[in-house]
Order: structure tokens, then C-alpha cells, then sequence
């Protein structure tokens, strides 16, 4: 050990520390949480801080390079309480979804402004540049910073909020968009909002009011898992396999427990046989049960082998290396369709297994589905299109990678601190592998640092559960970032053929989806998603005759699971490309082909009752209920300038000879929630002071929904949001919830919670009527943290809690509620895509991404649009540069950020959104979804974007330079 | 926590060279030096590591005849902020890494990292970079040309500064999955008194000068994002782009 001296936020300070430890690790230990983990190689920029007024990452600063030297991190900024100037920005801004990297943006905003007062916007992305940010795709956030420049210069950073444009269409007919069509004067990060007139006029709803948990976030307080000391805590790793599929023979663990410092390790030999599956969803969770939490074989390279807790993590570090385990090496295989051949290895041969369909083959499912007859269709159709598609394995990336802590209160019942999506389902799903009985476990979701699906998943809560439960001590175990890439959750790859028989006219006659899907080592989300990826790959369009035949397959990969999309962006990027395929080879304009056939208002959604995602069974076919997709398209046509495509002179530049540009289009329809299955509940109390406790099972995930969910209650309750204290996701505490996926928090979570409101809101009235003589309460009206009668007499809130509370006939004025939807109204989007290729080396570079969405109404416009933005930029990567790659060993070779390319600040193009208001009924205030649709068909519209710019069509992602090179020379 | 078994700060040349001599590593800026091992691989023993800074090193200057001195520890930031500096050398060093990398990575630890794919570093050869570096054994400093000290993995020894030249014209091209993306060839060139010199990094092991000729005679190592027969079309591609532009 050693002394390291420094000026640590204005004060000398002397640690004593050992002196490999990283910077980020000491001063995370002294209670400064600000700086975060995202890796250990300084590449997601989370744990940067200030060294003399320097951005550096302090996870690659050993403590002892800073000796004499002065750090400061985000936690020194603000002033007596009050935010910096660069912190109220983010705030106001709304620039950040969960927040996780937010303290090392506005450290780098401050060593930039310092500099640069007047800073470039290739300047203020050159500063975010080393921040990864899977959320925001920095639209936000380089709009905070040029407004924090703005107000420390002393000017006025100018409006701020949605810009409200004239509708272009009437809602049914389409319009043609040419030159004379103004672009929108505002920045880009005002989202642009096209009010539609059925909608009530609200106060909170529908206003871009600042997130709830903004002072927490950039302030850099503790608020994520990690955020606290437990005194006595372990420290838990996890061994992981170096084969793609081995059984193990023998495992010998007594080297390790003699290391200084271990206390446990768990492994096949001392941890019950419990059969789960991992994928956070309701009860009875979809087969197959294919996993436990330790194996006697391991099938993907990462997968676990055993786990030690011991006193630091370098200790449990050595520990894992003293484990003797004894491999009998099998052959593995990864490709989907070579997995099902019957040739393959069996991946799944324990005698235990059950509801796999095929063990022999490796399929886990078969899935199939039809409406009409769709042989005789292909049959009597003029033309028979039949394309395939392939599509890859990408990671989520959350930069806060998965972590939990669990640890016994002093009723021996055990806490699980984690970073998940569905807190409910976990605490049910890890009940019987722990053998506790679920009243013994509490499950607390605190911010969650990004999860896109990935943490829709019990994945390592067990894992320190038996190690709490084997050490009787507080456990901790945080996933390194090449862990989530080899034993987190990934998308699905998938193959698929389209066959579609069409009439001369055009007409579609049958369509059939060919699907394999390929789910990994375990099933977990599999059937699922591939049921997904059948029902939006057969749903868009209307065709009289549809079939969806699908394998889910085992492989020796690393495992897929849900991700943001859940299915969708692979159907979508095989039917749009499919149908837009189709448009051109007839002769017809791509988006006309589409439109012709595409869902309108009233149609049905013929293929949804036999591919519903596992949910009660569904009788009726169910029609659309709402489409604003028709003023999508006109929006989005405007704001990418859709007619350059046809203009030769600008595709093909001729003072660049090597470029050729291009711009797509690729239509979205999804889901908002699963219906008959989701289930949301709130529960509401009125304080003193006339404010509320919101209590929801929802999860938010940086996604929005306390904020979202607080406008609804203030809403109905009359008081600003300041007004709402919310608190979410915590088993002993808030009432059950699904959890955060399928879309469905505002939609579940937001009428649950105006339900609730609403029967707070009654017994107000009922107060107020009685204080203020009023007869009938129904007449009573809220607003303005008043309650007021038709007289114009009026009582404030708090008097009536006063009165209701202390005063007379005592009574606690509170509400609960839940919700379950018999619907699942499609939101629905046009997103466009600019791009420019290089027809020399296949290098294609996005210039410009348009997202136009109907998602109903937008409960808060700033947020709704931060989802369509990060939702878009994880999708360009899709698109582009994300893949992960295996050698043949199945070992990834490249699970750490710059191999794996994810966007950053300077290398994103533009984004635009627009908001197309349309009232849908069953929402809460007319809302729909809006957190997935838009990763759905950005990866089409850049295809089609291709073939704009080339002719060439590719049938594969990522369109990486040499892909796209190879496609090039073959044309 | 990196596996360090000892931290010295030595505070001359001589002592930093000592303690390499003695088996420590060199810790500059510390942002390779100081990553955590790849967990699937045998965790490494704990080395003593030797941390430089208070050897200074951190001075950049220009002489009269147009030759820059970069000291070691001259961070990459301070390159891309250097008035004076070649502006593809500048623009090269702030494509290396982004803001918080920059402030921290230094010049010599990059020349030591030999990264393949360093825009920099091809950049520093066709500025007919001299490496100045004191080896272990030896008496006093060496200079070697930056094309010789990547030739090889640079053996035990402390660079102590670079002279790179300033004068002359400078491009570069360069193919990657997106704008910002770690070059996965790139072709830098430089035309200085009729002559021209082209340097590529992703077809070597370390960047390199090519004869523009000559590109057809590469064997580039291919990973992932690149094949041979790809990196040696785009090397060639790249290169006709910068002998055009240095051309015109």
C-alpha cells in the first residue's frame, strides 16, 4: 500500500491505496459516485473526471498518477445546492435518459466551455466524443451545451420545447412533397409536434416538462446500484468457460477456498438442480426450463462455470484461477440452419429437458401460423417474389453494464439490489433456485444505467443470492463489459424468406415468412421474439393469404435475448426490403407500392390472434384503431427532402466521382404492450402539504416513465409535477408491475396510474364539496393545487388534506389501481434515411436520419423524441457497424468498444423527429408506445437508401464498407 | 484494479531506465498501459510500472528550419492544438482517440503501441519523423527514423522525444465503418520539394511508407473489418486519392 496526496475537489486528501488501483475505483470508494464504470479500458468515458482542469478517464489513471495534482468530478460543481450553469442545461434539456454518463458530459462540457466559449457544434461533439451514450444519440446533450454557453456568455439561449407545425395532410390522402416545401426553422433537437384537433387540452400532459430524477442525475448523486456501501460486503466473480461446449467431468474447488480472503464458491456440486428459464416474464414463464443455476456442461463460450465471493475483487479474481475444473471438449456449431440439420452436436442432452420441440435437431420451438391459403395463392399469383435475408448478433451496450447486490436485513430476509427490468418477475424467478420463499426476498430496482431489454432478464440475481446465502454476508457482483458482450443477452440473429405472390396489378396475393431463428445456448426469450418477428413480418401489410413457419434453434453462441425491438427490426428489415423490392421490379414508385397495401384506420390484424406473445388467448381479430402514417410519410418526405432522390445531379455529384447519394424510406408499425397480459398498478396518497406519493411497479430505466407517469397523475390531480413524489419498482414497497418492456409502460403503467389518480381525485372532491357546501361533488373541478366550486369558492389541496388528515371524520385520502388492455393500439412511423456511398471502397456514411411517428399523444414531447433519437441511432448501428464476430471457436473476438463500434458524438448524422398527434381512445390522454418502434426500420431505409444511390440490393447487415464493396464489384 | 506490484516515479532519464532495465513498465499516459487484462486470458503477474511524469517531457517546439521537437509525454490533445504543427498531423492526432483519451495518451506511447491502424503514426512517417530514445544498456540516446522504430516492437527502452518535419503539403484518405471509426486503411501522403512520400496504416503490422507503385506487393494481415484482398484495394484506392490531391 501507498500514500497518494492530491487536491481532490478543492481539499487535500491522502489515500492510502494499493497502487494498481484505478483512480475511478478510489475515489468511487470515497463516496464519489459521479464517476462511473463502464469498462476497464477508458473507451465508454463514464468515469471521466478533471485532472488540472483535464477530461481523462480515471478507470485507466492509476491513483498514484495523480499524486500532487487536482481532481475534481461533477459532485464539486454546483454551488451551495445550486446547479452549475451546465448542469441546469442538461436539465432543462432533458439531455439524458437514465443519466448514468451524464456527471462525464457536463465535466467535459465545463473543460470545453473554460476553453471554448463560444464552441462550434463539431466542437461540442469533438468534447462529447469520448462519452458513449446508448441513449440520447447526443441530440440533447449538444443542445445542452450550446445553451450552457449561451446563458455563461450572459446570453439568451433562445426557445426551447416543441415546435408546433401545420399538419400537411388531411389525415387520409396522401400529398406530394416537392422543393417549394419549407424546411422547419428551429434546431433539431425541439422536436417538431403536429397537434391533431380531437385532443383535449391538457395542462401537464403533452408539455416538455423537466424528468423528475433530473437534479439526481446531474448532480452525479447515488443513485444507481452501485451508489452504496453495505458494510462487510463481498465481492463476488464469476469463472466462465474458454469452450463453446464442454461437459464438465469434475470440478475441484479447494485450492480456491484456501486463497486469502474467499469465503464461498458455488458451482454444479453444491448448488441445487433447479430448473428455470431466464427471461423476465409473467407467470408461468414460456418453456423450455433449459437452464440451472450451474451445469455440468457449458454451451457457449462465457457461460458459467462457477462463482467465488471474497473479500476484494482481486482476491476473488485470484480465487477463480485456483478452480481445477476438467473439460471433456465437445464439437460445437453455430450457424442456425447447420444446427437443425440433424448432423449437428446436441446441445441440450441433460435427461431432465423438457418442452424443447426437436432435442435431436437443436430446435426449440416450431412456431406456425396461417390465414387464408397461401399455397393456392402462390399458386394462382402472375409473379412469385421469393428473397432472402440474413441478419446478425449485435449486443444493447447499456453503458452501465449488469450488476447486483444482495444482502440479508435484519429480518434475514433477503434484499437484491439490481439492475433490471422486471423486479417483480425476478423476485418470483429467483424464489426456487435460491429456495427462499418469495415473502423472503425483496427485489430493488434504484436508476438503472440503460438496459434496452437486456436486463429483462433474471441473469446474475441468483448467482449472489446463493453466494449470500453460502457467506451469510452482503454479495456484490458487477459484470465486466466483455462479459456482457459473451454471457449478457444479444438480438437474435435470424434467416428469413419472403415468398409473395403478386398480380400484374399489383395486388398482393399471398405472402409467406420463412423464419430460423437462432436463440443461442438457452431459449430463454426465443420463442418469444421469433413469435414477434412473424407477427410484425406478416402484419404491416394486408395480403388475403399469410403463413409464418419458424424454427428456433440452439447454438453454441453467446445467448439471445430480448432487445430493444424484440423481433421486429429483423422482420422489418427483410419485409420492407422485400416489398420495396417488389415496387421496383413492377415498375412502381416503392412508397406507393407500400401505401396501397399498408394498414389503414378500421383494417384488421388478421395474423395477431395466432401469434400473440404468449399472452391470453385472443377472439377477436383486432382493427387498427388510430394510424397517423399517411402525415408521417408527408412529414418525413418534407424533412429529408425526399425529391432529391430523382434528381440525378444530386445522387451522382459529379465533382465527387466516388460518391453516389442516396435516400430511403422503410415503414414502421409495432405494438403498445401485450394485451390481455401486461398488467400495471399504482397506488396514490395525499400528503399535508396537498402533494402526492405516486407509487408504481413501472421501471424506469432512463426511459422516462417517472417523469411520464407524474404529468398523468399531476394531471388529474391538479398540481404541478413538482407537486408528485414518485417512487417506483421496489417488491416491498410499490405494487406489481410486468416491468419495463413491450412498449408498454406509459400505456399499462399511465392508465393504471390515472385510474388511480382519478379515484384520489374523487375523494377529494368529496372533501372539497363537504368544506366548501358544495351539494353535488361531481361538480367540484382541480386545478391549481385548488379544488373549486362552481360558485368560484375554492379550498387549497393542503387544507383539504388538513382537514381530511387531522381535522374532521380522519381519513387517509389515497387510491390504487391497475390495468390490463384488451388492445394493443399500433403506433406507427415513417423514418428516412440519407446517405452517401463510396463506390470505391464501400464505405457508406449516414448524412441524415427522419423519424415521423404517430405514437397518440405524447404524454411529454422532450422525452417522447429522446426515445425516437436513441432508438435510432442503436438502429443505424445495426444498420452499419455494430457485429459481433466469432472465431471458430465461437469465442466473440471483439467484445470491447472500438471493435465494436457503437456511434459516438462526432460521427452521428443528423437526427430529426417528428411528432404526429393522433387521439387514441384507450390510452391514457390518447397515448400510445413510442420507446421501441423506432429501431424497427432504419436498417431497410438505409438499404433503400443504397439501392437509391447504387442499384444495388443487399440482403445482409451490418452494410459494413467491404460488404458493401463485395455487393458493388458483383453488380 | 491493473496488476501492479510496485509504482516509481523516477525523476531522471537515467533512473526510468534503470527501473525498466529491472523489468518495470512504462506508464506515459497510461490509457494502454493501464487497461485491465482480457479476463479470458491467464491473468498476468504483477509488474512494478514506472510512471514518467515527473521526468517532464511535455514540450513542444519549432525551430527555425521548420523542424518540430515533440517531447514524449506531449500529450495527443496538445498535437491536435499545436499552431505550426502540419495540419494532417493535427487533424491526424485528434482522429487518434477521442477528448479524454487525448488529454492523457501521449506520443511516445503511441510510437510504442505500434497500433496498425494509427492515422498518427502514418502520419509522423511521411513528416519523416526521427525518434530519439534511450535503450536499455546503452549508453546515452539513439535517434532512429519512426519507419525503423516501428519496424519491429521497439525493445527495452525510453523514448525521450520525436523531431518531426513541418514543411510541405499534406493528405490523407481513409476508409472506415463510420466517420469517426478507427481507420481501416489509411492512406496519408506528403509532397515536399517534387518528392512524395505515402504512408499507410491497416496493412502492416504497424503503419508504414509505401511506394505508390508498389501497393500490389502488400500482404495486409486481415481481421474483421478487413480482408487482405480488401485492405489492398482500398491501399490502392487511398493512395491514388492522395497522390491526386497532393497532385493538383
Amino acid at each position: 500500500m501507498i500514500d497518494v496526496t492530491f487536491i481532490l475537489n478543492g481539499v487535500e486528501r491522502t489515500f492510502q491505496c494499493h497502487p494498481g488501483m484505478s483512480l475511478m475505483r478510489l475515489l468511487r470508494s470515497d463516496g464519489l459516485f459521479s464517476v462511473r464504470y463502464g469498462s476497464d479500458d477508458g473507451q465508454t468515458g463514464a468515469a471521466a473526471v478533471l485532472v488540472d482542469g483535464k477530461l481523462v478517464n480515471s478507470d485507466v489513471l492509476l491513483a498514484p498518477q495523480v499524486e500532487n495534482r487536482s481532481v475534481t468530478t461533477v459532485e464539486n460543481l454546483a454551488s451551495h445546492g445550486e446547479m452549475h450553469p451546465i448542469q441546469a442545461a442538461f436539465a432543462a434539456t432533458n439531455a439524458m435518459q437514465s443519466g448514468y454518463s451524464t456527471p462525464a458530459m457536463i465535466l467535459a462540457t465545463k473543460e470545453l466551455l473554460d476553453a471554448r466559449p463560444d464552441p462550434s457544434e463539431a466542437e461540442i461533439r469533438d468534447a462529447l466524443a469520448g462519452i458513449l451514450d446508448r441513449e440520447t444519440a447526443y441530440v440533447k446533450p449538444v443542445e445542452a451545451v450550446r445553451r450552457a454557453a449561451a446563458v455563461l456568455r450572459g446570453e439568451d439561449p433562445g426557445p426551447w420545447g416543441p415546435r408546433v407545425v401545420k399538419p400537411m395532410t388531411d389525415g387520409t390522402n396522401p400529398v406530394e412533397v416537392g422543393p417549394e416545401t419549407d424546411p422547419i426553422d428551429a434546431p433539431l433537437a425541439m422536436p417538431r409536434l403536429v397537434p391533431s384537433s380531437d385532443v383535449p387540452t391538457t395542462r401537464v400532459v403533452g408539455k416538455p416538462e423537466v424528468k423528475v430524477d433530473s437534479t439526481k442525475l446531474v448532480k452525479g448523486h447515488a443513485a444507481f446500484v452501485d451508489d452504496i456501501d453495505v458494510r462487510g460486503m463481498l465481492h463476488a466473480k464469476v469463472l466462465r468457460s474458454p469452450h463453446a461446449h464442454a461437459r464438465i467431468t469434475d470440478i475441484d474447488d479447494a485450492a480456491a477456498l484456501n486463497m486469502p480472503g474467499v469465503h464461498a464458491v458455488v458451482h454444479y456440486k453444491n448448488t441445487p438442480r433447479v430448473r428455470y428459464q431466464s427471461a423476465g416474464q409473467s407467470y408461468p414463464n414460456p418453456p423450455p426450463y433449459d437452464q440451472v443455476s450451474f451445469d455440468n456442461k457449458v454451451r457457449h463460450v462465457g457461460d458459467r462455470v462457477a462463482a467465488v465471493a471474497a473479500e476484494t475483487v482481486e482476491q476473488a479474481i485470484a480465487a477463480l484461477d485456483k478452480i481445477r475444473v476438467t473439460y471433456e471438449v465437445l464439437d460445437a456449431v453455430f450457424d442456425e440452419n447447420e444446427a437443425m440439420s440433424g448432423h449437428a452436436p446436441i446441445i441440450h442432452d441433460e435427461p431432465d429437458l423438457e418442452d424443447v420441440f426437436d432435442a435431436s435437431r437443436n430446435i426449440v420451438h416450431h412456431i406456425e401460423a396461417e390465414v387464408g391459403d397461401v399455397e393456392a395463392g402462390l399458386a394462382s399469383a402472375d409473379k412469385v417474389f421469393d428473397q432472402h435475408f440474413r441478419v446478425h448478433q449485435v449486443q444493447s451496450t447499456p453503458i452501465e453494464p449488469h450488476i447486483s447486490i444482495a444482502y440479508w436485513d435484519s429480518d434475514e430476509r433477503l434484499v437484491i439490489r439490481t439492475a433490471t427490468q422486471v423486479p417483480y418477475h425476478c423476485r418470483r424467478m429467483v424464489a426456487p433456485l435460491l429456495g427462499l420463499p418469495i415473502k423472503r426476498i425483496r427485489v430493488i430496482k434504484p436508476r438503472v444505467g440503460g438496459a434496452f431489454g437486456s436486463k429483462q432478464e433474471m441473469l446474475i440475481e441468483d448467482i449472489v443470492g446463493h453466494l449470500a446465502i453460502a457467506t451469510g454476508r452482503a454479495v456484490r457482483l458487477e459484470l465486466t463489459r466483455q462479459e456482457e458482450f459473451e454471457s449478457s443477452r444479444t438480438r437474435h440473429p435470424e434467416t428469413l424468406r419472403y415468398c409473395t405472390g403478386v398480380n400484374h396489378d399489383g395486388s398482393l396475393v399471398a405472402q409467406e415468412l420463412r423464419a430460423v431463428g437462432n436463440t443461442g445456448a438457452y431459449g430463454t426469450h426465443g420463442l418469444t421474439v421469433l413469435t414477434v418477428t412473424g407477427m410484425r413480418g406478416l402484419t404491416s401489410y394486408n395480403v388475403p393469404n399469410k403463413r409464418y413457419d419458424c424454427d428456433v434453434v440452439y447454438t453454441n453462441r453467446p445467448v439471445p435475448g430480448a432487445y430493444r425491438g424484440y423481433g421486429t427490426p429483423q422482420a422489418l428489415f427483410a419485409l420492407e426490403s422485400h416489398m420495396e423490392d417488389i415496387a421496383s421490379d413492377l415498375g412502381l414508385d416503392p412508397i406507393e407500392f407500400k401505401r396501397r397495401h399498408w394498414l389503414k384506420l378500421g383494417d384488421p390484424m388478421d395474423i395477431a390472434p395466432l401469434l400473440g406473445e404468449g399472452e391470453a388467448e385472443i377472439v377477436d381479430v383486432p382493427l387498427v384503431t388510430s394510424s397517423g402514417l399517411e402525415e408521417c410519410v408527408a412529414q418525413g418526405q418534407r424533412a429529408i427532402r425526399w425529391y432529391r432522390r430523382n434528381d440525378p445531379e444530386w445522387t451522382h455529384p459529379s465533382d465527387q466521382p466516388h460518391l453516389r447519394r442516396g435516400i430511403g424510406f422503410g415503414m414502421c408499425m409495432h405494438g403498445t404492450a401485450i394485451p390481455g397480459l401486461d398488467m400495471g398498478s399504482c397506488s396514490i396518497k395525499m400528503n399535508d402539504d396537498g402533494s402526492f406519493n405516486v407509487h408504481v411497479g413501472a421501471t424506469d430505466l432512463g426511459t422516462g416513465s417517472d417523469t411520464v407517469l407524474s404529468q398523468i397523475a399531476a394531471e388529474v390531480l391538479g398540481v404541478p409535477i413538482e407537486d408528485i413524489v414518485i417512487y417506483s419498482s421496489d417488491t416491498d414497497v410499490t405494487p406489481f408491475d410486468t416491468g419495463a418492456y413491450a412498449s408498454s409502460t406509459t400505456y399499462i403503467s399511465g392508465t393504471a396510474t390515472k385510474k388511480a389518480a382519478e379515484a384520489v381525485w374523487w375523494q377529494i372532491k368529496e372533501r372539497a364539496a363537504k368544506m366548501l357546501g358544495v351539494e353535488v361533488p361531481c361538480t367540484i373541478e382541480l386545478r391549481d393545487r385548488r379544488a373549486w366550486a362552481p360558485s368560484g369558492e375554492s379550498v387549497s389541496l393542503e387544507e383539504i388534506a388538513l382537514n381530511s388528515l387531522h381535522q374532521d371524520e380522519q381519513h387517509q385520502i389515497m387510491g390504487q389501481a391497475s390495468y390490463v388492455s384488451p388492445e394493443s393500439p399500433p403506433p406507427w412511423a415513417a423514418q428516412f434515411a440519407e446517405i452517401e456511398v463510396d463506390v470505391e471502397t464501400g464505405q457508406v456514411t449516414a448524412k441524415k436520419l427522419v423519424m415521423a411517428i404517430d405514437c397518440g399523444v405524447a404524454i411529454n414531447p422532450i422525452t417522447a423524441s429522446g426515445q425516437c433519437e436513441g432508438a435510432m441511432m442503436q438502429a443505424l448501428g445495426y444498420a452499419i457497424c455494430e457485429e459481433m464476430v466469432y472465431d471458430d471457436k465461437g469465442r466473440c473476438i471483439n467484445p470491447e468498444f472500438g471493435p465494436y463500434r457503437i456511434y459516438r458524438a462526432d460521427d452521428m448524422p443528423e437526427i430529426e423527429v417528428i411528432l404526429v398527434q393522433t387521439m387514441e381512445d384507450s390510452g391514457p390522454y390518447g397515448a400510445k408506445a413510442v420507446a421501441e418502434i423506432g429501431v424497427d426500420s432504419i436498417a431497410p431505409a438505409v438499404r433503400s437508401a443504397i439501392v437509391n444511390a447504387t442499384g444495388v440490393r443487399l440482403f445482409e447487415i451490418p452494410f459494413t464498407p467491404e460488404r458493401v464493396w463485395r455487393a458493388l464489384n458483383r453488380a | 484494479m491493473t496488476p501492479v506490484s510496485e509504482y516509481a516515479r523516477p525523476a531522471t532519464i537515467a533512473d526510468a531506465v534503470a527501473l525498466i532495465a529491472a523489468g518495470g513498465r512504462i506508464v506515459a499516459g497510461g490509457t494502454k498501459a493501464n487497461q485491465e487484462p482480457n479476463s479470458f486470458e491467464a491473468t498476468p503477474a504483477p509488474r512494478a510500472v514506472v510512471d514518467i511524469q515527473d521526468l517532464g517531457l511535455t514540450s513542444i517546439s519549432i525551430d527555425s528550419t521548420g523542424t518540430a521537437t515533440l517531447e514524449a509525454r506531449v500529450t495527443l490533445q496538445q498535437i491536435a492544438d499545436q499552431d505550426g504543427i502540419p495540419a494532417v498531423v493535427r487533424e491526424a492526432a485528434r482522429r487518434e482517440a477521442p477528448r479524454p483519451i487525448r488529454n492523457a495518451a501521449t506520443v511516445g506511447g503511441t510510437i510504442g503501441s505500434r497500433n496498425p491502424s494509427s492515422e498518427l503514426l502514418a502520419a509522423l512517417l511521411v513528416y519523416e519523423a526521427l525518434v530519439h530514445m534511450h535503450a536499455v544498456g546503452e549508453a546515452g540516446a539513439s535517434v532512429v527514423s519512426l519507419a525503423d522504430a516501428l519496424a519491429e516492437p521497439i525493445p527495452n527502452a525510453l523514448i525521450t522525444k520525436i523531431e518531426v518535419a513541418t514543411h510541405g503539403d499534406g493528405a490523407v484518405h481513409r476508409v472506415g465503418r463510420t466517420p469517426a471509426d478507427a481507420p481501416i486503411v489509411a492512406a496519408v501522403g506528403r509532397e515536399v520539394d517534387g518528392r512524395l512520400a505515402v504512408a499507410l496504416a491497416g496493412v502492416d503490422s504497424a503503419p508504414r511508407l509505401v511506394s505508390p507503385d508498389a501497393i500490389d506487393q502488400l500482404d495486409p494481415p486481415p481481421d474483421f473489418r478487413g480482408s487482405a484482398e480488401y485492405r489492398r484495394h482500398v491501399a490502392a484506392v487511398l493512395t491514388s486519392r492522395v497522390v491526386r490531391e497532393l497532385s493538383e
